[in-house]
């Protein structure tokens, strides 16, 4: 699994046009982001939707899933979700993720052994971070995967027609989980759970990366890929995807 | 300016008495540890006190070189604080000042510092022939200031004044060393990931530890890209094959402790 020369001068390359663009808004996005007052995170990123549309439709694998951060970011800062519910809700993204890349090894799509090696290892991860914010959960935990999610994964998945659609699939689900996952370090109250949280964060953070690596991720077309700051656009919203009872 | 001399003067030997003090203390156990005197310890418990309190997994491994982190606490120990607490620049900050979370930021934006200085440093050597690779660790150090930027701000905003040079005592310890050591591209991968890797964990350590958690979300947003850049740099470095050294969990192990150097 190595990264290519070529894929990787032409992200840097786009990339860093795209850091120069977002540094002229940056401070305005980060301190709305810290004053509760994001606007601009209130409402589903058109830009990055109509982009991500025109990337082929791979980027809305989870479709609904590409969310505005505002419910969740705005309920949590108005402590309505409590930690429980936080921790339950991340150990149903994690478990719908552990069963996605066990579809996707299933499949038969993914011919490279290195791919295969990465997929296994990375819903062995997930299926650790499922454990830990099950046991945050404590009571309420469900030990089930949010079957929205799942489902709108597994559809993408179904439908990919080769190794490189099923990546983009993971690309899209690892990048999502670690905008929800920024959103809930904002929204945990506990100590334990935040850090915990901090060390899983960077984790899907660098599946994403690899991910991304391997495919040979174009950042005209993906900003997720390599940007300069974590951001909640994608983040996966409870309200949108309700735990199964 | 007599009088201000005069006070540089009676700070620079009240420093000094404060340093000299601290020799003779830690100059005392440590004799009284290594002639044997305390056997009677159990072995881990001398090599935590021998390495500054500090278990010995948290040995910095930065490089081949093991640097123990309580070596550079140890740099600051006694050192009183430098953060300047200073009114908030806007009125919308929720949070009163907080001396904790300036020092914590103040920390973050040297190492920010500290990172953009060591890849200025790492290129110029030349050593870096694969453009791709070199072209990469550009991206990283442009994003390492944008990094410094928010930090200082957030300095402001916690009622600190920003810190915005490159962490003098882990520039000291840690970098120089490596730097005067570096040989060929591969060091200097090496260097960059360990670098990468030490930012990454002090962030995550600081996630929790801030009197406004409006700060944890600054810091995590940061955090995240380091661990891309960690990922990167592991598979090219052939760490992990899976850009995921750590595993599933990162560590923080080689997190660098808040005031370090600033």
């Amino acid at each position: 699994m190595e990264i290519s020369e070529r894929s990787l001068r032409q992200m840097v390359r786009e990339v860093d046009e795209q850091h120069r663009d977002g540094m002229k808004t940056i401070a305005d996005d980060i301190a709305a982001l810290h004053c509760g007052a994001a606007e601009r995170l209130r409402d589903p990123s058109r830009r990055r939707f109509l982009r991500d549309v025109g990337a082929g439709g791979l980027a809305l694998v989870v479709a609904g899933a590409v969310v505005p951060v505002g419910g969740l970011m705005a309920a949590a800062s108005a402590q309505t979700l409590d930690d429980p519910t936080i921790a339950k809700f991340a150990e149903s993204v994690e478990l719908a993720a552990v069963a996605a890349y066990a579809a996707a090894a299933q499949s038969g799509k993914i011919k490279t052994p290195a791919v295969l090696m990465a997929a296994t290892t990375f819903a062995s991860h997930h299926a650790d971070h499922a454990k830990a914010f099950g046991a945050f959960a404590g009571d309420t935990a469900t030990a089930t995967a949010n079957p929205g999610i799942l489902k709108a994964v597994s559809d993408q998945l179904r439908e990919a027609p080769d190794e490189a659609a099923v990546l983009a699939v993971a690309y899209a689900t690892e990048n999502a989980a670690a905008a929800t996952y920024l959103v809930a370090i904002g929204s945990f109250k506990g100590s334990v759970p935040l850090s915990a949280t901090a060390s899983i964060l960077p984790v899907e953070a660098q599946h994403a990366a690899v991910l991304g690596s391997v495919l040979g991720k174009d950042p005209k077309t993906d900003v997720d890929f390599l940007p300069p700051f974590q951001t909640p656009d994608e983040a996966l919203q409870a309200s949108k995807f309700p735990i199964a009872s | 300016m007599d009088s201000h001399h005069d006070f540089i003067r009676r700070e620079r030997k009240r420093i000094e008495e404060a340093h000299d003090d601290g020799l003779r203390h830690d100059a005392a156990l440590l004799d009284h540890l290594v002639s044997g005197n305390g056997a009677a310890l159990p072995a881990d418990v001398k090599a935590d006190v021998l390495l500054g309190g500090i278990p010995r997994r948290r040995l910095l491994m930065f490089g081949g070189v093991a640097v123990a982190s309580s070596a550079v606490i140890a740099a600051c120990k006694g050192a009183t604080p430098s953060v300047q607490v200073v009114p908030a620049t806007t009125s919308s900050t929720a949070f009163p000042p907080s001396t904790k979370d300036a020092t914590i930021l103040r920390t973050a934006s040297s190492l920010e510092a500290l990172a953009g200085a060591v890849y200025t440093k790492a290129l110029a050597t030349g050593l870096v022939k694969t453009t791709a690779t070199s072209d990469l660790l550009k991206l990283f150090q442009s994003q390492h200031s944008q990094h410094g930027d928010l930090f200082q701000r957030a300095t402001r905003t916690a009622g600190g004044m920003a810190f915005t040079d490159p962490n003098p005592v882990l520039m000291q310890q840690v970098a120089a060393p490596r730097l005067a050591a570096l040989m060929t591209e591969a060091d200097v991968v090496a260097l960059a990931y360990d670098l990468e890797h030490l930012l990454a964990a002090t962030y995550q350590a600081d996630i929790g530890t801030f009197d406004n958690p409006k700060f944890n979300t600054t810091t995590a947003s940061v955090g995240a890209t380091e661990g891309r850049h960690v990922a990167l740099l592991a598979v090219i470095s052939n760490k992990s094959a899976t850009g995921t050294p750590d595993g599933a969990f990162q560590v923080d192990t080689d997190a660098v402790k808040p005031s370090t150097g600033v």
